[in-house]
Parts: structure tokens; C-alpha cells; sequence
């Protein structure tokens, strides 16, 4: 993005380890804007704190994972079971949430353990949780290294999920709009670009594991890959404007499960004025720099 | 024995305290990843910083 850059911006991606510390650097200002789990952005703003959604950053993409061996072939099989969750304040809670009132379960039926996302599989590999509920590609790496296996995924009970979205302080956009409109522009197009030849050999999606994979991630890229590609509807990284009844419906299931206070307007805590049509969006090259030819790999 | 027991264990809680809060200070994005190239007339006129966690 900062090499086509109309604006002269460089934009630099902070990579962190858990959420507690980057709502904190979110508050504390010492970063613009974030990817986050929505239901905790909408816990900073119903605690005052001013800061909007702008678009989502991806759909679906989640899922729930017992050990190989285990005896738990549904969901209620879960009954007297640890989970772990990536947070309170996320839509996988919401889920479990959801699916235990669905099955008839009580709150604390299942044990669900706070666990931030890079350290669900371990925990599962160590027997310390009998499940875990989280994004890709934690899902992936158990499988991969063979202690897990999904016992389902979140497209399949909650269609078009929705789990990390871009958060931008108000300050920022009141201050620095064209950068904000830039930023999400330049979102939009790598998901565009993503999804578009995922039928016809998901070369992008490919080249985007290598990438990722080696600058971002610090994972390797054999597993984004597979994230990627063996499922192509696993993730999905178009239909990004944050949908208001989709909000609506997290925002009752939040207020009935206790991790939000009140209601609150679409308004007071999403601003969809920056998510761009997709027909006048464009990445600015055919491959991403830096990447082996295509028949080496 | 138990005394330094607790002592160890509040020494290695205080540690991992500190280094997940100074990793977490720490801008961790690859100088020559594309997203924090320079733009394309050389010159930076602006930064913005966008956090991320290695999760979909």
C-alpha cells in the first residue's frame, strides 16, 4: 500500500499477541487503527471510548477444534468440557453462547477459557482445554500437525461470520480522512484481489501465503496455503461493509449474554461512509514484489 | 524451600510480564515487507500505524 501510496503514506502493520494489549495501544494512541474482534469494539465504544468501525476484515474463517482422538463428534458432546475462546468480548463466545441455549445446555455447561489465538492450539495439544474456537490458521496448524481435528466450522452455524474488523479511532477520522478513505480502498482491492481467481487455481491467494506468511505472520507459508486453498470458502475476504442487521444481531446476543451493558445505535459505533464499491477498487499489479516464479513453487 | 519457590515463581511471572509488554511496544513489521515500502516518490509524508493479531 505504501509504494502506491497517493498520499505520500507509509503504512506500517503492528503485529501483537494478545488483545488486551492492543486495545490498549488503540487508547493509548500509539496506534491509528486495528483489526479487532467486534464485540470488543463495541465494548470501547459503549465505554466511552471514541473509536468506529469502518469495515470488516474478513467473512467466516473460524472454527471449533477437538483433540484427534476425541470422543466428541457434536456439539453436545461439549457438555462438561473446557474451551477455550479468544476473549469474552468475540463473536466465537457469542457462538458458544448461542449453540449451548440452541442445545438446551446451561451457562457453565461448558467451561469456556479465556486464551489468546496464537495459544489455542498448544493448549489443546497439552490437553489443558478439550476444544478450541478461534480464526484461521490456529484451526489449520492442528490439524496440520496432526492432535486436531475441526469438529465444525463457523460458516456452516453462523453463515457470512464475522470476526476481526478494522477499528479507527475518531481522531483519525475526523483528522486524517483521505488516509482513512486510502486505507480502506487499499483493504477492499487485496480482498477483491484475493477472492478473485480462488476457482481458477488461487494464484493470488498463494502468493499472499508466501508473503504473509514470511513478513507478517512469522508463520510458515505451507500452512497459510493450505489455510488458503484446500477449503476455498474457509475465508472469504469480499461483502466487507459492515452490515447493520448483522450488528443489530451481535449487539442482542452481546446484551443477552451480559458482555454489553446497553444498547447502542449502528451509528455510535460503526461508519461505513469509507467502504468503497468494489467495481472502482483495483490492486495496482498482477503479483505481489519479491515472490519465486510461480512454476518453482 | 517454599519461600524460594515463590520467589522463582514471581520472578518468571514478572519477566514474561515485561517482555510481553515490551513485544508488544515494539513495531515488529519487516523493513522490506511490501506494506512498509516507501511510496513510490521516495518521500514519507505521512505514517499510520495499523495493529494486527496473526489471526483471520
Amino acid at each position: 500500500m505504501s509504494q502506491h501510496s497517493t498520499s505520500g503514506t507509509q503504512f506500517q502493520a503492528q503485529k501483537f499477541t494478545d488483545f488486551s494489549s492492543m486495545k490498549e495501544a488503540l487508547t493509548a494512541r500509539v496506534i491509528d487503527a486495528t483489526f479487532m474482534i467486534a464485540p470488543l469494539a463495541m465494548k470501547l465504544a459503549s465505554d466511552g471510548v471514541p473509536v468506529k468501525i469502518c469495515y470488516l476484515g474478513h467473512r467466516d474463517g473460524s472454527a471449533l477444534v477437538v483433540h484427534q482422538d476425541s470422543d466428541i463428534r457434536s456439539f453436545a458432546d461439549l457438555k462438561g468440557k473446557t474451551v477455550a475462546i479468544p476473549s469474552r468480548f468475540s463473536n466465537q463466545n457469542l457462538l458458544m453462547y448461542r449453540m449451548m441455549k440452541r442445545t438446551g445446555m446451561q451457562p457453565g455447561d461448558i467451561v469456556l477459557k479465556e486464551v489468546p489465538p496464537p495459544e489455542h492450539p498448544v493448549s489443546l495439544a497439552t490437553r489443558s482445554v478439550d476444544g478450541y474456537i478461534v480464526g484461521e490458521p490456529h484451526c489449520t496448524k492442528a490439524e496440520m500437525e496432526g492432535y486436531g481435528r475441526v469438529l465444525v466450522e463457523m460458516k456452516d452455524l453462523w453463515p457470512d461470520f464475522i470476526s476481526c474488523v478494522l477499528v479507527v479511532r475518531q481522531e483519525v477520522i475526523d483528522g486524517r480522512r483521505p488516509l482513512v478513505d486510502e486505507l480502506v480502498r487499499g483493504i477492499a482491492a487485496s480482498g477483491e484481489w484475493l477472492d478473485e481467481d480462488r476457482r481458477t487455481g488461487a494464484r493470488n491467494r498463494r502468493d499472499a501465503a508466501v508473503i504473509v506468511g514470511n513478513h507478517f505472520y512469522n508463520q510458515k507459508p505451507e500452512l497459510l496455503e493450505r489455510v488458503l486453498t484446500k477449503d476455498l470458502d474457509r475465508v472469504s475476504y469480499t461483502n466487507l461493509i459492515p452490515p447493520r442487521e448483522s450488528f443489530e444481531e451481535i449487539m442482542d446476543l452481546s446484551i443477552e449474554a451480559g458482555i454489553l451493558p446497553r444498547r447502542m445505535s449502528f451509528e455510535s459505533y460503526c461508519d461505513t461512509t469509507f467502504a468503497p464499491d468494489l467495481e472502482t477498487v483495483d490492486m495496482p499489479f498482477d503479483r505481489l514484489p519479491g515472490l519465486p516464479d510461480d512454476d518453482s513453487r | 524451600m517454599k519461600s524460594k519457590i515463590l520467589l522463582g515463581a514471581v520472578l518468571v511471572v514478572a519477566v514474561l510480564f515485561f517482555l510481553n509488554r515490551m513485544l508488544n511496544e515494539t513495531p515488529r513489521y519487516m523493513e522490506s515487507s511490501p506494506s512498509t515500502g516507501l511510496p513510490a516518490s521516495g518521500e514519507v509524508r505521512e505514517k499510520f500505524i495499523v495493529g494486527f493479531l496473526p489471526v483471520t
